[in-house]
């Protein structure tokens, strides 16, 4: 169809942009209020003066338009290393279970994944990124440089800036968890440049944030850092000052240490028990009249950072004794911690020799351990050994994988095969497949527990006495993982 | 050695609803309209796809213990008459049923799923007798007399014919009050005043433009205000330009006719289609590039499957449509993914620009590897953009490629595709945004004129399938 016609004059392009832009006024306002004045090259033999056909002229001519390129863009920084990112199976089977199609979150499951990832140096494929909002969004801090651009593309005021960039003249630019982690990982390999980073930035933030950053020295803690903590006595948060108090008491040789010593000594109750008298009994001595609900808090409170060695030594009992006379619940999980921050995983285990799975429940929840180094966290699965040896079958699969999420390391084989093996296990599946819903988002979890390499073939063999929903996320989830771990060693090849 | 079923025509009779699901059930045994069917090597489910009336085929899966099943048909039937069909072929001959790998979408199924009670024997079924043996025997109904049916159908054809144009003198009518009310005063009365009009349309028989003229308001206002001038403009124009074409349609070249009448709302059934002389075909090998659905205003949801193929070292494209009620869409949708291949032929609806097809043939859906790449950078791409809607106006959106490009974003954060010297057209939505930082991008889209909405990307991080 064309607008030119043998007895009419050719139709400009500049005699139609004219027209356009005279006419643009008269037909917004309209042609009761200022007539249209059709050209006559303009209007069809028989229909002239037309503006019905003006309209469909100029309208049709605009949709010849195209929208003007703008002269500048903004210069991409975007870099991607291709041998890095995850692989057509895992990709697959991580939309199965992480896509957009997903009504219900895994957060748990996406955390411990992306750790993972983050530890294989391995990272999401740029093109998976709209379907697997929810995973990235389940931790940001552990995603890699793109991911994390493209996700916070836009949003707020937050400068976006590449992870793999990150380092002494900008790390204070980042989120508040980013900052933490720089710094944790940089106390790790070197402790007094970590303290002398913090020092320098911790003028203005909020006091949550300060205390966070703060209480990265725990890691490697040492009497360098006395000065630095003492100039917190004036801070003027007394939550941050608590923090300092708090690490100065870990710390032999400061006055805080010793007064906190002091004062957990004067708390407690030593007694004799036992028939002959011999069994040592260790008791909080609870202030009269403090509420019941308060009583747990107290103790927490009055017995932290003290090094149970040092009290030990004070009343004059063997670790070993000692570990075994603790007769509160709270008061042994509090030393427990205590052994864990000073770093004396010996007396730590002794204590939890006595543990059973309250205990460990008691201890378990996210970010408890969140300071302590990884393979000191690995080291910690041996003392909940006896606790999870010690209860029924489904509630030992369900404490391994809450203290998973605490640790946030694997648990050793041997945790595993004692829960796996014959009748029990039957029993277990049976009870799983009772008592968990299909909607229920902790079975993946408990699956990511047991999905240690070692045994994913006896688990699938297994998946199908389990619901079909289960089976399928079970298998979903060993195959992924076969599928990152094949590729993180064919890399390192 | 025919392979021994663990399904049972005792067990399927205990699972259909009633003896019409087993009727209909037995017209499609029929291995054509079966483009596949197959199984998994524990014998635990079987799916396949049937081909229904819609363009693509409806994608169906069985689980064997307890014949629960899914269909991507709109049927409310449950189990439809096609997941019995295929419980019955399995029956009857699984030997016709080959062995394969899970697909991902049975897979999502099966995550899904709850167990159903297991399927009893037909002596233990509630409610009355089903009966396969019944369903074999029913005869076929008695054709009616061809000629008497030929002149009612002429009858109606101009009774429709005279409607429709009833219909088009009212819009050029309201045209006209618009012009003289202005532009300036639409938005005020946009919704009530189109959707009154797009009534009167309907009644008209002109659903078509009725359609059209139901999505101006919305259109209108998802547009920057300092376009929607010109968004009317356009609208307006090319609905008047259409009714013009549609008095005047003797005298167009036949392929331009049938664009105007199926935009007026004629349309053309499968069978008329592939029996039609002006319907082209083509052979190729069709790699699936994007699906897409649409909610539309008549409670239909559409759904596209944009297909390309290179032959003869030009890039073909061609879209199937499938049309499914918006209250049984749930779990409904094109049987083809995105980002595989299929030998298959198409036959196209005549047009003056083919675009919209059906499959005729199809066989050997595999994964694809990547799109098959365009000749043409942007520049070339958006010169055969004009051409086309130079030889139909009323094209829409239209399916382009062009190769060597690159994703930038502007000032105000949008992205831009980019060719190297700096032809350029902006993306919509944020699919585009994941392609930022490659280089010799190979970008497929749909093109309305102002931007590109991404179907498929070629990439040196792999091929990019846009999921809507």
């Amino acid at each position: 169809m064309s607008l030119e016609t043998a007895s009419e004059p050719t139709i400009s392009e500049q005699n139609v942009e004219q027209e356009r832009l005279s006419l643009r006024r008269a037909l917004i306002k309209g042609a009761s209020r200022e007539p249209l004045t059709v050209p006559a090259w303009l209007s069809p033999p028989g229909a002239e003066g037309n503006v019905l056909s003006l309209i469909a002229a100029l309208g049709l001519r605009i949709r010849f338009d195209r929208p003007t390129v703008p002269d500048q863009f903004e210069t991409e920084s975007v870099r991607h290393r291709p041998a890095r990112l995850l692989g057509p199976q895992a990709r697959r089977l991580l939309c199965r279970l992480f896509g957009s199609s997903k009504k219900k979150d895994l957060p748990e499951t996406a955390m411990r994944l992306l750790d993972l990832f983050s530890e294989l140096d391995l990272h999401l494929h740029p093109f998976d990124y709209p379907e697997l909002k929810t995973l990235m969004n389940a931790d940001v801090a552990m995603l890699d440089a793109n991911a994390r651009r493209w996700l916070l593309d836009g949003k707020g005021d937050e400068p976006v800036l590449s992870l793999d960039d990150i380092g002494d003249d900008n790390w204070t630019s980042f989120t508040p968890a980013v900052r933490e982690r720089f710094l944790l990982e940089r106390r790790a390999s070197n402790p007094a440049e970590a303290r002398e980073l913090c020092a320098a930035a911790l003028g203005d933030d909020a006091a949550s944030v300060r205390g966070k950053l703060l209480a990265t020295l725990s890691v490697g803690l040492s009497a360098d850092d006395v000065e630095y903590l003492e100039s917190f006595a004036k801070d003027r948060a007394a939550s941050v000052k608590n923090i300092a108090g708090a690490l100065l008491a870990r710390i032999e040789g400061t006055a805080a240490h010793t007064e906190r010593l002091e004062s957990a000594h004067e708390q407690l109750d030593l007694k004799s028990g036992g028939i002959i008298g011999r069994k040592k009994m260790l008791m909080p001595r609870v202030p009269k009249g403090t509420a019941k609900s308060k009583v747990d808090t107290w103790i927490a409170n009055t017995f932290a950072d003290v090094n149970p060695a040092d009290l030990a030594s004070k009343l004059g009992l063997t670790p070993k004794v000692f570990a075994a006379a603790i007769g509160n619940q709270t008061l042994k999980n509090t030393m427990f911690q205590n052994a864990v921050n000073a770093r004396a995983f010996e007396f730590a285990t002794l204590i939890a020799a006595e543990f059973d799975h309250r205990d460990a429940w008691a201890l378990a929840g996210p970010g408890r351990f969140n300071s302590v180094d990884r393979n000191d966290r690995a080291r910690l699965w041996e003392c909940f050994e006896r606790a999870v040896g010690t209860t029924s079958l489904i509630d030992a699969c369900r404490l391994v994988d809450a203290l998973y999420g605490t640790l946030r390391v694997p648990p050793p084989p041997k945790f595993i095969e004692a829960l796996a093996a014959g009748k029990p296990w039957k029993q277990w599946t049976r009870a799983v497949a009772k008592d968990i819903d299909l909607d229920d988002q902790s079975a993946p979890q408990t699956i990511m527990t047991f999905a240690h390499s070692f045994h994913r073939d006896e688990w699938r063999n297994r998946f199908s006495e389990l619901p079909p929903g289960l089976t399928t996320n079970g298998l979903a989830i060993a195959d992924l993982l076969d599928a990152v771990e094949a590729q993180a060693s064919a890399s390192t090849d | 050695m025919a392979k021994s079923s663990p399904i049972t025509l005792s067990r399927i009779e205990a699972v259909a609803l009633d003896q019409a699901s087993l009727n209909a059930a037995r017209k499609l045994l029929n291995q054509s309209k079966w483009p596949s069917m197959e199984q998994d090597a524990g014998g635990r489910l079987l799916w396949g796809a049937c081909q229904g009336s819609g363009a693509t085929a409806y994608r169906v899966a069985v689980e064997i213990a307890d014949l629960g099943a899914k269909c991507a048909c709109p049927s409310r039937k449950f189990p439809c008459k096609h997941a019995i069909a295929l419980m019955w072929w399995m029956a009857e001959q699984p030997e016709k049923i080959s062995e394969g790998e899970i697909p991902e979408w049975v897979n999502e199924w099966q995550g899904r799923r709850r167990r159903t009670a297991p399927a009893n024997d037909a002596g233990n079924a509630p409610g009355p007798q089903k009966s396969a043996k019944a369903a074999v025997a029913a005869k076929p109904a008695k054709p009616k007399d061809p000629e008497r049916a030929k002149k009612q159908k002429e009858r109606v054809r101009k009774a429709r014919e005279k409607s429709i144009r009833q219909g088009l003198d009212e819009l050029d009518t309201w045209i006209g009050d618009l012009v003289d009310r202005g532009f300036g005063g639409f938005s005020g009365q946009a919704s009530e005043q189109c959707r009154l009009l797009a009534q009167r349309l309907v009644d008209a028989k002109a659903g078509g433009i009725a359609g059209q003229v139901d999505a101006l308001p919305s259109l209108y206002f998802r547009t920057p205000e300092a376009e929607r001038y010109d968004v009317l403009l356009k609208t307006l124009g090319g609905l008047h330009l259409l009714a013009q074409a549609y008095r005047r349609q003797e005298a167009l070249d036949p392929a331009l006719r049938a664009d105007v009448r199926t935009r007026v709302g004629w349309t053309m059934t499968r069978d008329e289609l592939f029996a039609s002389k002006d319907a082209a075909r083509v052979t190729s090998t069709w790699t699936v590039l994007a699906t897409r659905r649409e909610s539309q205003a008549d409670r239909l949801v559409r759904y596209e499957t944009w297909l390309a193929a290179a032959n003869n070292e030009e890039l073909q494209t061609a879209v199937l449509l499938d049309f499914v009620p918006a209250a049984s869409a749930a779990g409904a949708g094109p049987s083809l993914e995105p980002g595989t291949t299929l030998d298959a032929e198409l036959v196209f609806y005549p047009s003056a620009t083919p675009l919209r097809a059906q499959i005729a043939t199809q066989s050997n859906v595999q994964a694809a590897r990547n799109a098959p790449s365009p000749r043409n950078a942007l520049g070339a791409a958006l010169a055969e953009y004009d051409r086309t809607l130079a030889q139909n106006p009323w094209v829409s959106e239209w399916p382009i490629a062009f190769n060597k490009a690159r994703v930038l974003s502007d000032g105000n954060g949008r992205p831009w595709a980019l060719d190297h010297d700096n032809t350029g057209v902006p993306l919509a939505g944020d699919s585009g945004s994941v392609l930022r930082g490659l280089d010799e991008l190979e970008l497929f889209g749909t093109f309305d004129g102002r931007e590109l909405t991404l179907l498929a990307a070629n990439s040196v991080l792999g091929p990019l399938w846009c999921t809507p």
